[in-house]
């Protein structure tokens, strides 16, 4: 594969020489990531012509977005589930389980009485080792439902993972504000 | 190049050419250049042995009148037109630089356009411009000291620089003339002039960077070769300068001290700030001495009053520190080692802070005014090509997120800060009219919710699509950040796979053409240029002619002269001597060559006279000897 050659069509673990799966060697794909960025990157071609040039920026945009695809889970799962052709969009539906919303509300509260608790920093860690752990649960799920095709599950449980990952998200700013304080 | 190739037997010679090329810090306060030779990197100096280019320009009626260390001396006497610290303005509007405490030390014109101008002697300048020329003044100092032309150059920007901040640096670069190989962050290359001296480390470095007018922190990791930058942060309004102005409010609440708009008052206070800074890096206090008009100051500054004044500063970088940590998804006792970088780096206070912040002594070995230069030529002899079997490779990203305008002044990401770059998004859009053939997009950069929050980059606007009804057109828009962290915006219509047409209005950058304009009346400027240093050389020849003459004349005239002979030279020397003052180079030429021609004579005779007394007491022998040594 060279400048010209380039596959944009090719799926990103085709790209990176991986199997299609949930789980992958992270450094197998950091190797494969170095190895491609040392071919295409457009540093390499600074002095080429400038239609070469702008096709290694192409090259390495696309690559650098399908790094970033595998090496975070959850996008990686929402992948495969793309590949499979089901869409992960959050608008699509929005039918939750009630359990799983009542654990979020009291999740969210737990994050928002962070700032007033007596030493926020413990309080703030411990909400998140929850948060933690329930990702940790549920990708684990939903990288098995992938493996065993069973998309529908999949979908659902990818689904939670999303609400999880915004949760987290949150905490951090809530540390960004602690640290700032 | 006229050295001895030496190569192995069966190799062949050389095949590559070495092409010139140069690393350029443009610094706030003061700009370095470095090139690589015999591969080593190096910062060049002026003829004093001075590497440091201060930043700064004076303008006069014709143009450039000082540049560098020259107009910095000069900046009190003259302050508007004296301009300093313009990388603080580059990329800004006018109501930007209105708030900043930089104010008041330049004139803004008053004008329409997008991109502020700053009114000097020598008619309104852009910061671009200002920018542009002392770029200008480091490529001859380059390629001087090289005795070539420069094939390209890595230009260093802060990391923090936002798309606008990075587009007007380019775009004074070429109107340099210069060719821009990257641009590279100021922090990265730092840490390739640290990380190529141990090709073996892997590590992860924090780069704190705190120069004149910008702070930066980014966070890397090195690992054969390749410095991956994880996540960076700062504040492009905040430097030594910051510092300095903190020290100047509190000599003029100490003392009292009215500034009103006296621009050359500011100015020499600011320098007597950052000599008082200068001092206190080596003592306990330091003497603020000044006198200007009616103003005179005597205070002692002590170490603890000045590191007073630096605490709020300083609380400012460690808070971008600690984002650019969490960004990194790193703890602080993750990081193996902290690069110290700019020239603020020196104030003691600030290494303690931040060794204290990271819970470890900070690397200070490489000269913190010179690393970035450094790191740049090094960058600048990879991308040209000179060092065919280096295996660095630099991955940096992007320090705000890029995002566009919807309903309600509200931002939606479409590439978040510190996504590797190059990068690339697509979105697609439809048509909400029948018929509809153009859409305009607002894009912003900046963290915040809110478009007004943010920083405007620009409008694009897509036309020529197919009319069709509403909502049916599906129009892709590519928006791709390049390796220098600027965008392009991109759009095809999928149905018919036609790519629209872009049109950029940028908010506070130059439009091509006026860019275009700009480098044209910098050619003709260039031919004027020209013929000034024709006129220059032709007075100089001139001078050292009648110099020689005179001499000569002192000497001998009445031997080998009669009266006659004697009064033909003299009119001619006269004529020369007139023709100078003219201005007229061609007239110059012309009275010099009347000079040589009745001249001719004189110049004959002496000439005999001394191969006559050369010759005295040999034979032709003795001389025949010496041609056929056998």
């Amino acid at each position: 594969m060279d400048i010209e050659s380039f596959n944009f069509e090719q799926n990103y673990f085709d790209l990176f020489e991986l199997p299609v799966s949930c789980e992958i060697d992270a450094s197998l794909l950091r190797a494969k990531f170095m190895e491609l960025q040392r071919q295409f990157h457009p540093d390499g071609f600074a002095a080429a012509s400038s239609a070469a040039s702008r096709r290694a920026v192409q090259i390495t945009a696309h690559i650098n977005g399908a790094h970033q695809t595998l090496s975070d889970p959850l996008l990686r799962a929402e992948y495969c589930l793309q590949l499979a052709g089901l869409s992960t969009d959050a608008e699509t539906d929005a039918k939750m389980d009630t359990l799983f919303l009542m654990q979020q509300m009291e999740l969210r509260e737990s994050l928002e009485e962070v700032a007033t608790s007596a030493d926020p920093y413990k309080s703030l860690d411990s909400v998140r080792d929850e948060i933690d752990q329930l990702i940790e649960k549920t990708s684990a799920a939903a990288s098995a439902s992938i493996h065993a095709q069973g998309y529908d599950e999949a979908r659902e449980l990818i689904r939670r993972w999303q609400f999880l990952g915004k949760l987290a998200d949150e905490a951090n700013t809530i540390e960004a504000q602690l640290d700032d304080a | 190049m006229a050295l001895l190739q030496i190569s192995e037997p069966g190799q062949s010679t050389a095949p590559h050419q070495h092409r010139f090329a140069a690393g350029i810090d443009l610094g706030t306060t003061n700009s370095l250049v470095a090139t690589v030779r015999s591969g080593v990197a190096n910062v060049l100096q002026d003829q004093d042995g001075e590497a440091i280019f201060p930043s700064v320009v004076r303008y006069d009626k014709h143009g450039v009148v000082a540049i560098g260390k020259a107009a910095r001396e000069q900046a009190a006497e003259d302050p508007y037109n004296t301009i300093s610290s313009v990388k603080r303005l580059i990329g800004l509007s006018a109501e930007d630089i209105a708030e900043s405490a930089a104010g008041m030390m330049y004139k803004l014109e008053k004008n329409d356009s997008s991109v502020p101008r700053i009114s000097t002697a020598a008619g309104p300048k852009t910061a671009i411009e200002v920018s542009a020329d002392i770029l200008r003044a480091l490529r001859e100092r380059a390629e001087l000291s090289l005795g070539g032309e420069l094939t390209g150059v890595v230009v260093t920007v802060p990391a923090y620089f936002d798309d606008t901040q990075r587009q007007a640096t380019k775009d004074a670069a070429r109107l340099a003339g210069l060719n821009v190989y990257r641009l590279v962050n100021e922090p990265t290359a730092a840490a390739i002039a640290y990380g190529l001296d141990q090709a073996e480390m892997d590590a992860t470095i924090a780069v704190y960077d705190l120069g004149g007018g910008t702070f930066d922190i980014s966070i890397l990791k090195l690992e054969r070769g390749v410095f991956e930058v994880l996540s960076t942060a700062g504040d492009t309004a905040l430097g030594g300068d910051d510092i300095d102005q903190a020290v100047v409010d509190w000599i003029i609440s100490q003392q009292g001290i009215d500034v009103g708009n006296d621009a050359g008052l500011q100015r020499s206070l600011l320098d007597q700030a950052r000599s008082v800074k200068h001092q206190l890096s080596s003592a306990d206090s330091a003497q603020f001495e000044l006198q200007h008009g009616d103003t005179s100051i005597s205070a002692s500054v002590s170490v603890d009053t000045f590191n007073e004044l630096l605490s709020g500063l300083l609380e400012r970088t460690l808070k971008s520190c600690r984002s650019a940590l969490r960004q990194a998804k790193l703890k602080k006792n993750q990081i193996d080692n902290v690069v110290m970088v700019g020239g603020s780096t020196r104030v003691p206070a600030v290494r303690a802070a931040v060794s204290a912040f990271f819970e470890k002594e900070v690397l200070t070995d490489i000269n913190p005014d010179e690393v970035v230069a450094i790191g740049a030529s090094l960058q600048a002899d990879v991308l040209a090509g000179n060092k065919p079997d280096s295996d660095m490779l630099l991955l940096d990203v992007i320090p705000l997120s890029l995002g566009i305008e919807t309903h309600g002044g509200l931002v939606e990401q479409i590439i978040s800060r510190n996504t590797t770059i190059p990068a690339a998004r697509a979105q697609e859009f439809t048509t909400y009219k029948d018929g509809q053939t153009a859409m305009a997009l607002h894009v912003v950069q900046g963290e915040r919710d809110l478009v007004r929050d943010c920083r405007s980059l620009g409008r694009f606007e897509l036309r020529g699509f197919n009319p069709v009804v509403a909502g049916q057109a599906r129009i892709q828009v590519t928006f791709q950040v390049d390796a220098d962290g600027l965008l392009t915006v991109s759009a095809l219509e999928k149905a018919s796979n036609v790519h629209a047409e872009v049109q950029i209005k940028p908010s506070y950058g130059l439009l091509d053409s006026e860019i275009e304009s700009m480098i044209r009346d910098s050619m003709t400027n260039a031919e004027q240029d020209v013929a000034a240093r024709m006129l220059q050389e032709q007075r100089v020849e001139a001078e050292r002619a009648v110099e020689a003459l005179d001499a000569a004349m002192a000497k001998d005239a009445d031997q080998f002269l009669d009266q006659s002979e004697k009064q033909k030279i003299l009119d001619a020397r006269a004529s020369v001597l007139e023709s100078n003052d003219t201005g007229d180079s061609e007239a110059i030429k012309k009275a010099l060559r009347g000079l040589e021609k009745v001249s001719e004579i004189y110049v004959s005779r002496r000439m005999n006279a001394s191969i006559g007394e050369a010759m005295k007491g040999k034979n032709i022998d003795s001389y025949a000897k010496q041609d056929n040594p056998s």
